[in-house]
Formats: structure tokens, C-alpha cells, sequence
């Protein structure tokens, strides 16, 4: 094979590699406090939880864990009151794992649901199970 | 030769077009984040009872152009709009010059003054060039851009759950983000122009570039309809995941350096492949 063409592969092996190497691996996550949990289809393209969960300390983020989502897109998920009005920044969620939203604006003692978005490149209706903290 | 396609690629009307297309996204974002960025202030304002007021007044004075900058490329929908724009861009324009060349008179010319594997080499590699310089470009004028018109502040707050946000930090990862993005164009104009030496059809050829982005979506949801598990594990094969990995870190768990890791392997390995058979095929059936 041409010596050049093995030194082009070569090369570009070795810079894939090295790229990918360099991600930073690391982040801080907190505890949880009164998780609820149920399942929800995505008819629309919002939807907003029954069930609520009551805010404990001043973090400004908040959890949601997914146990099992049907989806391969990623749905959004932010915290609102029980009048639908925003108490914190939007979070994307992807199945089998617990992901963190930032900006929570929730009062101590109060309750909040959650509305979650279907993401963008949806397509159909998807089922997804999840439970979620605001603190 | 690498220069003299380098620069026919910058002068191509598509490229310029697609280059100022792939800013729409940028703007839909900016106005989102500029939205909730309105809202929290009003709430600031209305002093609701629900609402934790120390925090709320820590967002408000706290956005500012590193807000906008990482909310739009860890956006896994306005950032991923940018990543499909570009790879049709690609597609049906800079990847397409090899089949092109090969199948008219001009291409004919320079392929019987230049080796055809020299000539395809050179092309990959102003392809190389140019993709380099599009991303690059695309980056500089966002980030340069957004933070002139939002200034930076000292408690810059973002909406990503990063603790210790600094403006080192970010650029860093913006900068990651960037050759990882770089590298997975890189991937899909070797797979392009492999496979425009197999299939003789310009716009398959065309949207091959998509079909990397959106087969193993594809796929995933197919192959989860049989086993779970299987659709679990091709998952990590979607760009999305990939390209968004050095962000997700932070507001994920289960993300590791394992996943962007597995998805540049395996896409090096086809494109490896392809690579090998259109070198024995060009050695086969061209001078």
C-alpha cells in the first residue's frame, strides 16, 4: 500500500484518538429528597405532571430521573408552578439516567410539578417513566 | 492543487449560502434565552411569593454573553439544526467535487495529468482544509460576536449546572467541542467520498452525510422494538450524543469518556474500511 496513504491513516487514527481522549470527565451531582414517579405519553407536545414534589433547601438545581423512556430524541424538562408559570431553566433527558437543571427559582415549602417537551425530532407518540426533585 | 480546490470551495455560492443558514439557529436561540432570561426578570418584579427572589436576581444579573454562548451549543436541538444544515451543505456541495470531477471533461483532464489516488488525497485534504476553516469561522464569530454585544459579567450565571463557571473553563470546552465536531465532519467526507467511488447516483451521494446523522436514530428505534438492550447499546452510535458529551457531563450522570470515545472508534473503523476499499478500487479500474 502507498507509504503515504499508511502515514494519512496512520495520522488521522492517531488525531481521532488523541481528540477524543482529551474530554473533561468530571462534575458534581447532589442528594435527592421526595421523588415521585409515574409514566406519561407524548400526545401533545407539552406535558405537565400531576404529581408534585415539595421544595426543602435553596439549590438551584433539580433532578429528574428517567427509568425508561421510549424515545431516542431528547425531551426537555423544566420545573413550573401550579399555574404553569417557569421556575427554572430547561433540561434535556435521556433514558436510564438522572439529569440536572439549573436556575431553579423554587421557594422553600412550596410544591412545583414538572412540564416536559417533546424534543424537536420526535416522531409519534413515545412513553417515558420518571421521577423528579427540585429539593 | 490543495489550495486551488480549497479556494474554489470558499467561492461556491452553496457554501456561502449554507455558511449564513447555519446562523438562523444561533438567532432562534439567542431570543429563547433572551425569553426566559425576560421571564425570570418579571418574575423578579412581580415578587411572587414561590419564587426564592436571591436566586432569581442571581440569573438576571448573572446573564450575560457566556449565558447565550453555552446555552445555544449545548442545545440539543438548535446546535444539532446547525450540525444537519452543515452536513447537507457538505453533502450536496464539497463532498460531491470527486464524482463530479470523475464524470466530466474537466475532472478527466486533471485526472490524466494527476494520479487519481494523488488527486483524490489532495481533495480530502483542502475538504479537510475547509472544513476546518467553516467550523473554526462559525465559533469565532458566535462567540466573538455574542460576547460584544452581552459583556461579560463577574457572576456570570449559566443554565448548564456547572459550579465554578469560568470564562477559561468554557472556552475550553467550547474549544473541545469544536474539534469534536471538526472530527466528525472529518469522518463523513472520508465515508462521502469512499462510497461516491461505489454508488453511481448523485443524490445518494448527497445525503449520505444525513444518513450518518439520522440512520442510527433510525436504527435504535427499530432495533428497541425487538430488544431493549441492543437499541441501549447502538445508541451511543448517534451523533447527538457524541457531539453534545462534553456539555451533558455536567447535567448527567452516566456520561463518560467512554461514549464519545466508543462513537469515534467506531466511526474511524468504517471510515477506515471504506478508505481501504476505494484505494484497491481506484488501483483496480483508474491510471
Amino acid at each position: 500500500m502507498n507509504r503515504k496513504f499508511k502515514k494519512f491513516s496512520l495520522s488521522v487514527g492517531a488525531a481521532l484518538t488523541v481528540m477524543s481522549m482529551v474530554l473533561v470527565t468530571y462534575g458534581s451531582k447532589g442528594s435527592y429528597t421526595n421523588w415521585t414517579s409515574y409514566e406519561i405519553s407524548f400526545v401533545d407536545d407539552a406535558t405537565t405532571s400531576s404529581n408534585v414534589s415539595r421544595r426543602y433547601t435553596d439549590n438551584e438545581k433539580f433532578g429528574v430521573k428517567v427509568k425508561d423512556c421510549t424515545m431516542w430524541s431528547s425531551p426537555k424538562a423544566k420545573v413550573v408552578n401550579s399555574e404553569g408559570a417557569s421556575r427554572s431553566s430547561a433540561t434535556k433527558l435521556k433514558g436510564n439516567t438522572t439529569s440536572y437543571g439549573k436556575n431553579n427559582t423554587c421557594a422553600i415549602g412550596y410544591n412545583y410539578k414538572l412540564k416536559i417537551s417533546s424534543a424537536w425530532n420526535q416522531v409519534g407518540t413515545d412513553t417515558i417513566k420518571y421521577k423528579f426533585s427540585v429539593r | 492543487m490543495i489550495f486551488q480546490e480549497l479556494k474554489r470551495y470558499l467561492k461556491m455560492k452553496l457554501s456561502i449560502i449554507g455558511f449564513v443558514l447555519c446562523f438562523v439557529p444561533v438567532l432562534i436561540s439567542v431570543l429563547g434565552t433572551y425569553m426566559e432570561y425576560s421571564e425570570f426578570k418579571s418574575e423578579l418584579a412581580l415578587n411572587s411569593s414561590d419564587v426564592n427572589m436571591d436566586v432569581t436576581r442571581k440569573i438576571v444579573y448573572g446573564t450575560d454573553g457566556l449565558t447565550y454562548i453555552m446555552s445555544y451549543f449545548s442545545s440539543s436541538d438548535m446546535f444539532m439544526i446547525f450540525i444537519i444544515i452543515s452536513l447537507f451543505v457538505f453533502g450536496a456541495g464539497i463532498f460531491l467535487t470527486g464524482y463530479k470531477n470523475r464524470n466530466n471533461g474537466f475532472g478527466n483532464m486533471i485526472y490524466t495529468r494527476v494520479d487519481t489516488f494523488k488527486g483524490n488525497v489532495s481533495m480530502i485534504a483542502s475538504q479537510f482544509m475547509y472544513i476546518f476553516l467553516f467550523v473554526f469561522a462559525y465559533y469565532f464569530i458566535i462567540v466573538t460576536t455574542l460576547i460584544i454585544l452581552f459583556p461579560i459579567t463577574s457572576h456570570t450565571n449559566l443554565t448548564i449546572p456547572m459550579d465554578n463557571p469560568t470564562i477559561f473553563l468554557c472556552l475550553s470546552l467550547l474549544i473541545i467541542q469544536m474539534f469534536m465536531v471538526i472530527l466528525f465532519f472529518w469522518i463523513c467526507a472520508i465515508i462521502t467520498n469512499a462510497l461516491s467511488f461505489f454508488i453511481n447516483n448523485i443524490f445518494v451521494i448527497a445525503i449520505i452525510p444525513l444518513l450518518v446523522e439520522f440512520l442510527p436514530l433510525v436504527l435504535c428505534s427499530v432495533l428497541s422494538d425487538f430488544n431493549r438492550q441492543a437499541g441501549h447499546y447502538v445508541s451511543g452510535l448517534i451523533p447527538d450524543v457524541y457531539l453534545l458529551a462534553v456539555f451533558d457531563k455536567y447535567s448527567m450522570d452516566n456520561v463518560t469518556l467512554l461514549t464519545p470515545v466508543i462513537f469515534i472508534v467506531f466511526y474511524s473503523v468504517v471510515a477506515g474500511v471504506l478508505a481501504v476499499l476505494c484505494y484497491k478500487k481506484i488501483k483496480k479500474e483508474y491510471i
